[in-house]
């Protein structure tokens, strides 16, 4: 079919006599809601040069199909002081780099918290100090060490970590045991009962996960991912499904790790009653999904978005490891209890991966269940991962939405689509009092700033070859 | 007659230009499908086709509107004249012509030249009219036949003689029309996309490409057209050598 | 008087329908003033240029209003009217796709569609290339209709296209004909025999509408950009549309229309031409070269039909000698060929768009001597509609003209065709009759000549814009070079 066999279908993008002069005479037309680009002005100009980089096109193909691809493992549980190569001292966080000074409550809260664990400080005035001062202890994004946390996201020496790996990509990725809802270090909370669940966590939980986990042989985290999506899970604020085939998956091997019967029992426990465990083990799948897109000059394709309360910053496959970052937005949805809007911080946790990846906000409509929560309706929902398609490179051809019919997740936010379009990305997120030591109050729906975008692609644009005459 | 809603914007073939220009045919609708509807005005075929039609050579089609055949019978008067048509409460305004695919080999047929019968009126009689439905297999066939021979005069048009004689006893007066319009080498863009193919244009998988289209068109229809495009293909393979009766307008592609 | 600027973030609507609510709402009894517009720099210019005072901050994702009145009764009313037209021009979009969004990029209609073969491109020019090469990407040709586009980018377009088998038709290419389907400004002509490259969009529509009066009809016309032959962009997609109508079975004479090209790029697409099978007629527009007309009878006599002169309605008694010719054109290549025309026998035209440096226009564009005028060019459509689409700028220009005492014949242009004016005739007649009837109060006599470019199946209905125009005293012609011509023969006093 070349451009003149019959009568043209068209595409119309900009005044709409074209497409009514054309609806007239009886074509078939398909108008373009078109709007400005985000951004100054200028914005325009950056967008040209990176679309009209010849790499563009097939680095963002080979970025995503790199995403799309990878597989997520889980190969071992250790302790992050082994896993990571963690110190005395030295603590990971969500988000994009920050310094105690700038830090929110509930990442002030959890670093106190953990500074309490690992026998730092005796109380809570002379772990903020300590961090005030930076005296001997040292801040570092969970993201510059393959690794991600949920919320605050702080991760010491003697948390244990789910270690997962992409066999196809050959990847690696950690993300920490997840502690359960409530009062809980991710929250920002650190009381008495926070210190105890987490060395419980380190002494019995931790290393009846590394028995079990090596006897059982790898865990395909992915297959179970695409799974629960079936099974009225986003990946992100639910999780229930996940966490009981995970369960079901492990549990023969707790069982004969020969530990003592009451340290299994609790274990079992532990993971059936906390909704949200399986959250730990698809944020690094996700997280491998990333890093294998990573690194493509010439690719608009976001490879990482992370809050740490302060800042929401994004990566971009043809931009390295340079962080966008711009002012963290206060979710909007329900809160638990007395909380309200007042109490909330501003957005916080690396869980976005999981929309980078293709899941949470991005695959709403396979979790009914969970739309009042985030405010709204099934048609909602629906409508959410319905405009996702508009910024996303990819269908997924694992993650399917049933009510859609079966149809991939939108997967692979591309920094050109959301700056052209102006839709943000749809994140689902818990919401983290913004007192330090309040732990969670509620959990919603939160948009990334929108001028990271713009910036991204300037950047891009930067790197891209001049737009010159041939010779 | 029913009241007709607004006129609505539609595509007409050339070869019915006249018809819908002229000064004023009347008739009736004679069939209705989902995607398209029938009218005999005056003796001649017209159809209306939705967006999601065959395009037949003599179809106006439709912008994609949701319903548009929507009220339409068999039955309903028809009538067709000064850049508009009405098929019972739908009324449809020229709002420009289309030209319907013919084989770019397609030469004209020259009218002057008439046939007496011969060994073709053999081969189409028992076929005329053969199988069930408005187009019956046998006429696909000779239909496909006659589309897959347009390039070649000496061989289409002793057929088209035969098949014009024969025609307005021998089948369906609505697919006597549809083969009097496959005469001049007029056939819906499935049919003429394979035979293209067949006369080797396109890409290599062209024949691939194009070939589950055709079949998949009507019941019987499909296929049947395509076994006349392949039989024309035979035949133009035992009968390689090409008269020289170059016409301006054609340019056979080498 | 009564003031009020209201801004609303993030909501867009194209310029094309702001301008239409600014008009409508400026009719509203009343209102003094009127602006709704996109808070670009240019826009928010014009409204601080009308004494509106501007909330800070805004810019060009803010759509803002405002609306000057007599008294607080008349902004009422304009506010409603306002709403009004704004919700009405939303209602069309987005209804008809039921709970599924709008598709945000060319992109995404692609998929939505199933599958699309051609973008039609009209955001604004700087903002164009994104559209047009997402187009590509996803497997489409494009018709760019907005201008404002560096020539490096449309080589990288054209590039792409090549590189892609698809074809880029502009940028600012405001006519296309594909498969008898009138893209942008065209007009309704039948299919035929006779495909067309131009590089000028209303040349290409004064030639269909030639070709037109023979019944002679067209495959395709293809538009390339009226920079698509100058040495820097090479004949790009000249070339890939010659290329393609080569390959077309409907078509059997090709006729390429352009301003002389480079001297390098002419004898390259000519020696191209040649390999071809298909027969090329090269149309080159200008001093010395045939007018479109002519051009459509050497066509129509090399497919094999007779040529008779174009219609024409034009018997009306000379003015006095000695007046000057004023010519005011919504369509850039008639003015063009009117300037050629005129010029061979007048000398000097005095233009906006001069045919010699020397003859330009000062700033203020006020005629002296003969003058023609293209308010269709891009320094005058910043910030408003095509006249083509929104007459006012014309009608305007008729009154002045008609108050000079110097004018005594008024030459101009009326395109018909898919997008252009519903009824310009409506508009245009009660002007050029009040024009005429100024000159007889001031005891002068004003002749008024029309070429009217047009088909005989456009939605317009012609015959019934010629019986207007004709009414209101003008004469009308169908050819654009025979309407020069008649208006030459007027200021002269009748000898041709």
């Amino acid at each position: 079919m070349t451009l003149l066999d019959g009568a043209p279908r068209v595409v119309a993008v900009g005044a709409q006599m074209f497409s009514d002069a054309l609806a007239a005479q009886a074509v078939e037309v398909t108008q373009v809601d078109w709007r400005p680009p985000l951004g100054d002005s200028g914005t325009e100009v950056h967008l040209a040069r990176v679309l009209a980089d010849p790499r563009h096109g097939p680095a963002n193909a080979e970025a995503v199909d790199r995403m799309l691809t990878a597989g997520a493992e889980l190969v071992d549980v250790r302790p992050a002081s082994e896993a990571l190569g963690l110190g005395r001292g030295e603590f990971l966080h969500a988000g994009p780099p920050i310094g105690w000074d700038r830090a929110s409550g509930p990442l002030r809260g959890a670093l106190v918290g953990a500074m309490l664990l690992e026998g730092l400080a005796g109380t809570a005035e002379e772990s903020e100090a300590a961090l005030a001062k930076g005296d001997g202890v040292s801040l570092d994004p969970c993201h510059h060490h393959r690794t991600v946390g949920p919320m605050a996201g702080v991760v010491s020496p003697s948390m244990w970590m789910f270690e997962l790996r992409d066999p196809v990509h050959g990847g690696s990725a950690w993300c920490s045991l997840n502690e359960g809802l409530g009062k809980v270090l991710r929250y920002g909370a650190y009381g008495p009962e926070v210190v105890e669940r987490l060395r419980w966590m380190s002494a019995v939980l931790g290393p009846l996960l590394q028995t079990a986990v090596r006897s059982h042989g790898t865990v395909d985290v992915k297959a179970i991912a695409a799974q629960m999506l079936q099974m009225g899970d986003e990946g992100h604020n639910r999780n229930r499904a996940g966490t009981l085939m995970f369960l079901r998956e492990i549990l023969p091997d707790l069982i004969g790790s020969g530990a003592p019967t009451a340290d299994v029992a609790e274990a079992a426990r532990f993971i059936g009653s906390n909704d949200h465990f399986f959250l730990n083990l698809g944020m690094p799948a996700c997280k491998l999904a990333g890093d294998a897109a990573r690194d493509v000059p010439g690719s608009s394709l976001v490879v990482a978005m992370a809050r740490n309360g302060t800042d929401f910053g994004i990566q971009v496959s043809g931009t390295g490891d340079q962080w966008f970052t711009g002012p963290a937005d206060t979710p909007e949805g329900l809160f638990l209890g007395a909380f309200g809007p007042e109490d909330a911080n501003p957005d916080i946790g690396d869980s976005a991966i999981t929309e980078t990846g293709g899941i949470g906000g991005f695959a709403m409509a396979a979790a009914p269940a969970i739309v009042k929560f985030v405010g709204g309706e099934v048609a909602d929902a629906i409508e959410a991962t319905r405009l996702m398609y508009e910024i996303t490179l990819a269908e997924n051809p694992v993650y399917q939405v049933p009510v859609l019919g079966f149809r991939g997740t939108p997967t692979g936010i591309d920094a050109t689509l959301v700056t052209r379009t102006g839709i943000l990305p749809h994140i689902n997120t818990g919401m983290a009092g913004k007192v330090a030591g309040t732990g969670q109050v509620g959990a919603g729906l939160v948009n990334p700033p929108a001028e990271i975008f713009p910036a991204a692609v300037a950047a891009l644009a930067e790197l891209a070859p001049p737009l010159g005459l041939e010779p | 007659m029913a009241t007709s809603a607004p006129a609505v914007p539609g595509a007409a073939p050339t070869p019915r230009q006249r018809l819908l220009t002229g000064p004023g045919v009347t008739g009736r609708v004679v069939a209705v499908f989902p995607h398209c509807a029938y009218a005999d005005l005056g003796g001649r075929l017209v159809a209306v086709e939705t967006a999601r039609g065959l395009r037949l050579p003599c179809s106006v089609l439709l912008g994609p509107a949701d319903h548009p055949l929507a009220g339409v019978r068999p039955g309903d008067p028809a009538e067709a004249g000064a850049g508009s048509l009405r098929l019972g409460p739908l009324t449809v305004r020229v709002a420009r012509w289309w030209r319907p695919a013919a084989p770019r080999a397609a030469r004209p047929r020259q009218e002057a030249a008439a046939y007496p019968p011969g060994p073709w009126d053999e081969l189409v009689r028992p076929l005329l009219g053969l199988g069930p439905g408005l187009t019956p297999a046998g006429d696909d066939l000779l239909a496909g036949l006659l589309v897959g021979l347009a390039g070649r005069p000496d061989l289409r048009d002793p057929l088209a003689d035969a098949v014009g004689r024969q025609a307005p006893a021998g089948t369906t007066w609505l697919s006597a029309e549809l083969l009097l319009l496959a005469a001049d080498g007029l056939a819906a863009p499935a049919v003429v996309a394979v035979a293209d193919a067949l006369d080797g244009h396109g890409p290599g998988d062209a024949l691939a490409r194009t070939l589950p289209d055709l079949l998949s068109v009507g019941h019987t229809s499909g296929p049947a057209l395509a076994r006349g495009l392949l039989l024309a293909a035979d035949t133009l393979a035992r009968h390689a050598s090409i008269p020289d009766t170059p016409h301006p307008t054609s340019r056979s592609a080498a | 008087m009564t003031d009020t600027v209201e801004v609303r973030r993030g909501i867009y609507h194209d310029s094309v329908t702001l301008m239409q609510v600014s008009r409508d709402v400026a009719a509203v009894e009343g209102v003094t003033a009127a602006q709704v517009a996109m808070g670009t720099e240019l826009n928010l210019e014009l409204m601080r240029g009308d004494g509106f005072q501007l909330p800070p901050g805004t810019g060009p994702n803010d759509l803002v209003l405002a609306v000057r009145a007599v008294d607080d009764d008349g902004l009422g009313r304009a506010l409603a009217a306002l709403e009004q037209a704004l919700t009405a021009s939303s209602a069309g979009g987005g209804g008809s796709f039921g709970d599924e969004p709008p598709p945000h990029t060319v992109g995404s209609a692609t998929r939505r569609a199933g599958g699309a073969d051609l973008a039609v491109v009209s955001v604004p020019g700087p903002h164009s290339f994104t559209e047009a090469m997402d187009a590509l990407s996803a497997g489409l040709s494009v018709l760019v209709f907005s201008d404002n586009v560096s020539v490096e980018a449309e080589v990288r377009l054209k590039d792409e296209a090549a590189r892609r088998g698809l074809l880029v038709m502009g940028p600012d290419c405001g006519t296309a004909v594909v498969g008898g389907v009138g893209l942008g400004f065209a007009n309704a002509v039948r299919p035929g025999p006779v495909g067309l490259v131009a590089a000028s969009g209303t040349g290409a529509q004064q030639l269909m509408c030639m070709l037109d009066t023979r019944e002679v009809g067209v495959s395709h016309c293809l538009g390339v950009g009226g920079r698509d032959l100058s040495s820097a962009v090479g004949g790009r997609s000249t070339r890939a549309a010659l290329a393609l109508l080569d390959d077309d079975p409907s078509t059997e004479l090709v006729v390429l229309v352009s301003k002389p090209p480079d001297a390098t790029v002419a004898a390259d697409i000519t020696a191209y031409a040649r390999t071809l099978r298909t027969p090329v007629l090269l149309a080159l527009l200008g001093e010395g070269q045939d007018d479109l007309t002519t051009v459509a009878q050497r066509a129509v006599e090399a497919v094999g039909v007779e040529w008779r002169e174009p219609w024409s309605w034009d018997e009306q008694p000379p003015p006095p000698p000695g007046g000057s010719l004023r010519g005011l054109f919504a369509g850039g290549t008639l003015c063009d060929e009117s300037m050629v025309i005129a010029a061979a026998a007048l000398g000097e035209v005095r233009s906006n768009i001069a045919l010699r440096p020397e003859w330009s226009l000062g700033p203020d564009l006020r005629s002296a001597g003969h003058t023609m005028l293209d308010l269709g060019d891009d320094r005058l459509t910043q910030g408003r509609a095509h006249p083509m689409i929104d007459q006012r700028s014309r009608l305007d220009r008729i009154a002045v003209e008609a108050a000079d005492r110097s004018c005594s014949v008024l030459l101009l242009d009326v395109v018909l065709g898919h997008a252009a004016h519903p009824d310009p005739a409506a508009e245009l007649a009660p002007a050029l009759a009040a024009a005429r009837a100024t000159a007889a109060a001031d005891g002068r006599a004003l002749a008024v000549v029309v070429s009217l470019c047009a088909a005989v199946d456009d939605p317009q209905s012609p015959r019934g814009q010629a019986d207007q125009l004709h009414a209101a005293g003008a004469a009308v012609f169908l050819s654009n070079a025979a309407a020069a011509r008649h208006a030459v023969s007027l200021v002269t006093g009748g000898s041709r």
